[in-house]
């Protein structure tokens, strides 16, 4: 298992695994140290994918079960995918070929789904479908994404290491008012649990420090020091390009309480870097997708997490996040849940905003079709064409 | 004299009449603009044109007008320093190699020709990528730009003219080479270089434009009409044209009328042509 | 003919040479590199140090280029980072598609502006002289992306239609391959067209100027006749100019557009390539380009000591 290496990022999704064993031919036994809640989800990821044998190279070799084989692509542009003959579904999967397009560019993705030559898009924000829905000639499905940009602040540096001036930045935003321009016109505020995840998630409303005070904001800022404000730095990707509205959004907000906020968008490889060796002040980044909520706290938040860039430390807070990933009673673990939000968003340790209202489209001779929250999967084994 | 060429071109004298009151409006945007354009009104997200805002609002609540107008004081100042450095650098390199000629010469035609070898916009993107995106270095990567074909008409120029009575006769008086270069060889110069240099305004003004389409150049929400053609402009266009029809047509027109100006100058400058008037 | 053609060819391949030692350096110094792109990708850091050391990142400039121009000497353009493929066989395939759509949007540019041109010149100032200019410069001045995003915009929403996705081979369905092509060409070749007006205007005006047209014209011989035969002819060498810087500038310059149209053409190979740091292909493409160029350049060269003598022995 590749989980071992200490320069991967997300081994902390699979650390309570003690070992694996295959018992026989198609099952296999893995023994954890102590009982963990997100198992089953984290080994549904693509951080989890069975790999090959160790002699064959599966970077050039592609080998799986799904229901569709790989069978033709050019990097970057087009994958062409056959139905698998023997998959393990019987009758399944219906369609015979499915071609994915990558259409980086917006224009032609709508014109390619008006003129019929694509039979679905997924993943659109709403208020860009909006004239396609306005049509009428096209079913669409609207719903909340997991794929939540937020500003993660490193309290290893001034003057975030001061938890008023984080609660001060926090306090001072306009989120709603993000999350629909980020939608272009209907947008959903996420706590650090994305609305996307259900149950997990919490209502925005009850989180400290996230409905908009500007005069408090600024009254706190002055109490911890700074009632001239700041000026302060802030990292992001260029693509997608919703960092930048949001980032744009922040600090026309920002400069409301005195502080200056001046971002530049890099280039992915650069993001990496500065993530890795946590040279930034402030990131705008995206959390690792899952459709459970461990990801989303434990990875970012747990002191001693692979995945945490911040350099957060807190005892109360590991030991919540701890708790709940042993809680196997869902109930249970929501409180947890929730409470370890809570804890988090007093902290501050890092500033959520808002996501757009997502929407698929499709034709309607497109049957069976049902997107999928978790965005890096589009489950097509049960889609038929009525054509 | 003036009189006379306007009738002579009056598309050329229209089109300086627009460009100028372009220049006016851009160079005082801040006097002439109704809002802020920073400032962002969320009760207004994408709001058509009329009421308190003329030309609408973008996707954030900012007027579209005003950041029209600091818009083209952005891309027009790019654009204008980016000629003015490309073509200071472009003439010395000109003067020089045609004067001197010899090795030195050689050597910098071969390196303009190989910057001419690649198309401009893939030097530009090398460049941006280098330098990374910022409103200087996008001034920097356009003057690199025109260099080249600048320095090559320059070039042309001096030679033409190193041979003539007047230079010879000068160098023979005494005069040093400074004094040639700058009160015989330059003013001869200076018809082409106009010419040149207002073709690579126009030229200038749309690869702005394309690396702020890009991201580029100057870096939102700082506003410049190529930036301002980008991203939501285009993914909203059909819900509200209005953020990206003002700034494109504010940047066609200017590079419409920088065209016709140029070709009445070049019409104008045009020895050989000018046979035919008289 | 001979030492012109030689002295030609020494200084092409000089500046090729200068093109690759510009383009070999030039992506050194952006920082990131194409290992930490494709791990955002694949999202496994295990192999960092193991990738980088495969891919001879660890070694010096000096001795890298060395490496480099061994190999392309011999046509090894080098691996792809990005799609591990040969660069060479990535440019090979992408080559056609910036070919055909170069020779289109030329075509296009000729079929405007030779007419419009010609008919300017013969009515110097008249209503078609000053209706061409301002119809081709019209051309010129919208920002051509910007007519790509409302064509298919509109396209699609008044006549259901669109480009086909991904390049059809014209050996594979002729038509939709035209179908592909045609919008960009057009876009292109109006624009060029501007340009190309201009010139072809100018040329003749100053070609009609010469002594031996004013006496064909005093033999009595039709104008018509004058103007496209002998004029025309002589107005072939800056014709001849604009076709070949048309092509070089078509070959890798329309990068917005192939974008825009998913063609797969050299312009958009080089952009993806700098944007993957993907220094092989950057590399590569670059010297491609330089090297098609300086080709088109001395075919063009050689045509003009070809019409006109008298450049032969400058």
């Amino acid at each position: 298992m590749l989980a071992d290496d200490p320069e991967n990022i997300k081994r902390d999704l699979f650390s309570l695994i003690k070992s694996a064993e295959a018992v026989d031919r198609y099952t296999v036994r893995i023994t954890l140290s102590e009982p963990f809640a997100p198992l089953l989800d984290n080994l549904a990821t693509v951080f989890a994918s069975i790999v090959p044998r160790a002699d064959i190279d599966y970077k050039q070799v592609v080998i799986g079960t799904g229901p569709f084989v790989l069978d033709s692509f050019t990097r970057g542009t087009r994958y062409v995918y056959k139905r698998h003959p023997s998959y393990f579904e019987p009758g399944k999967p219906y369609l015979d070929e499915i071609d994915l397009h990558i259409l980086r560019d917006f224009a032609t993705r709508a014109a390619a789904l008006r003129a019929g030559r694509i039979d679905v898009v997924d993943l659109l924000p709403y208020g860009q479908a909006l004239p396609i829905i306005k049509e009428g000639t096209l079913v669409w499905e609207r719903y909340q994404g997991i794929f939540s940009v937020h500003l993660r602040l490193n309290v290893a540096k001034a003057p975030l290491d001061n938890e008023k001036v984080r609660q001060a930045l926090s306090l001072a935003l306009n989120r709603q008012a993000i999350a629909i321009a980020l939608g272009g016109g209907e947008g959903v505020v996420n706590g650090p649990v994305p609305n996307g995840l259900g149950r997990w998630a919490m209502d925005w409303r009850k989180l400290p420090f996230f409905t908009r005070d500007v005069a408090k904001a600024r009254q706190i800022l002055r109490e911890a020091g700074f009632p001239n404000g700041f000026t302060i730095d802030a990292v992001g990707g260029s693509s997608p390009d919703n960092r930048r509205v949001i980032l744009e959004a922040i600090k026309a907000q920002w400069a409301q309480i005195g502080v200056t906020l001046n971002f530049r968008l890099v280039d992915t490889a650069t993001v990496q870097r500065v993530r890795f060796q946590k040279d930034f002040v402030i990131l705008a980044d995206n959390f690792t997708l899952s459709s459970d909520p461990d990801s989303y706290l434990f990875l970012e938040y747990h002191s001693k997490s692979s995945g945490n860039v911040g350099s957060y430390a807190d005892q109360q807070v590991d030991r919540l996040l701890e708790a709940q990933r042993r809680e196997i009673d869902p109930a249970k673990r929501q409180a947890l849940v929730h409470q370890t939000q809570a804890l988090i968003a007093q902290k501050a340790w890092i500033i959520t905003t808002g996501d757009p209202i997502y929407v698929s489209l499709a034709w309607p001779y497109v049957k069976g079709f049902r997107h999928n929250n978790i965005n890096q999967y589009l489950p097509l084994k049960n889609v038929w064409l009525d054509k | 004299m003036v009189g006379r060429w306007v009738r002579r071109h009056p598309v050329g004298a229209l089109s300086a009449l627009v460009l100028a009151g372009i220049l006016a409006a851009s160079a005082f945007a801040a006097l002439v603009s109704p809002h802020d354009p920073y400032a962002q009104d969320y009760d207004a997200l994408m709001r058509p044109p009329g009421g308190r805002y003329a030309l609408g609002t973008d996707y954030l609540g900012r007027d579209v007008l005003s950041r029209t107008l600091y818009g083209g004081r952005m891309s027009l100042f790019i654009s204008l320093a980016a000629i003015a450095a490309g073509t200071v650098a472009g003439t010395i390199i000109g003067l020089l190699s045609g004067f001197y000629g010899g090795w030195f010469d050689g050597i910098v035609q071969r390196v303009m020709d190989v910057m001419m070898a690649l198309p401009s916009i893939i030097l530009a993107l090398a460049l941006m990528a280098v330098l990374g995106p910022r409103t200087e270095n996008v001034i920097l990567a356009i003057a690199t730009i025109i260099v080249p074909s600048l320095s090559r008409i320059v070039r042309g120029t001096v030679l033409q003219l190193r041979e003539r009575q007047f230079v010879e006769a000068a160098t023979a008086l005494g005069a040093s080479d400074a004094r040639v270069l700058s009160r015989h060889v330059l003013p001869n110069t200076l018809a082409p270089i106009i010419v040149v240099a207002t073709n690579a305004l126009a030229g200038a003004i749309l690869i702005e434009a394309s690396l702020g389409f890009l991201g580029l150049g100057t870096q939102l929400p700082v506003p410049s009409w190529g930036n301002m053609l980008s991203e939501e402009a285009r993914r909203y266009f059909e819900q509200a044209p209005w953020m990206a029809l003002p700034p494109g047509i504010a940047l066609s027109l200017t590079v419409l009328a920088v065209n016709f100006l140029g070709d009445a100058l070049r019409d104008t400058m045009d020895p050989r042509l000018r046979r035919v008037h008289s | 003919m001979r030492p012109f053609l030689v002295r030609r060819l020494i200084l092409g391949l000089a500046a090729v040479l200068g093109l690759s030692v510009l383009a070999f350096g030039l992506i050194r110094i952006i920082p990131g590199d194409a290992v930490m792109a494709q791990l955002a990708e694949s999202g496994n850091v295990a192999d960092l140090t193991a990738a980088r050391a495969q891919l001879g990142l660890d070694r010096p400039f000096a001795v890298q280029y060395v490496a480099w121009l061994g190999g392309v000497v011999r046509g090894d353009l080098g691996t792809s980072f990005w799609s591990k493929r040969p660069v060479m066989q990535d440019l090979l395939a992408a080559l056609p598609v910036s070919v055909e759509l170069a020779v289109l949007a030329m075509v296009l540019s000729m079929l405007i502006s030779l007419p419009l041109g010609a008919a300017a010149a013969a009515r110097r100032g008249g209503a078609m002289d000053v209706g061409a200019r301002l119809l081709s410069f019209s051309g010129l001045s919208v920002p051509h992306f910007w007519i790509a995003t409302l064509v298919l915009l509109y396209g699609s929403i008044w006549f259901r239609w669109v480009p086909p996705l991904g390049y059809v081979s014209p050996r594979v369905s002729f038509g939709q391959n035209l179908e592909q092509f045609f919008i960009p060409a057009a876009i292109l070749g109006v624009h060029l067209s501007a340009r190309s007006l201009r010139l072809v205007r100018s040329s003749l005006l100053e070609a009609l100027q010469e002594d031996y047209i004013r006496t064909a014209w005093a033999k009595g011989l039709p104008g018509a006749r004058v103007l496209w035969g002998h004029a025309l002819r002589n107005a072939l060498i800056p014709i001849l100019t604009i076709l070949g810087s048309q092509f070089t500038y078509l070959l890798s310059g329309s990068v917005i557009l192939e974008d825009i149209f998913s063609l797969s053409g050299i312009g958009r190979y080089v952009v993806e390539a700098i944007t993957h740091r993907d220094y092989p292909a950057v590399q590569g493409a670059i010297l491609f380009t330089g090297l098609v160029v300086v080709g088109v350049n001395l075919v063009i060269d050689l045509t003009y000591a070809w019409i006109d003598p008298r450049i032969r022995y400058q």
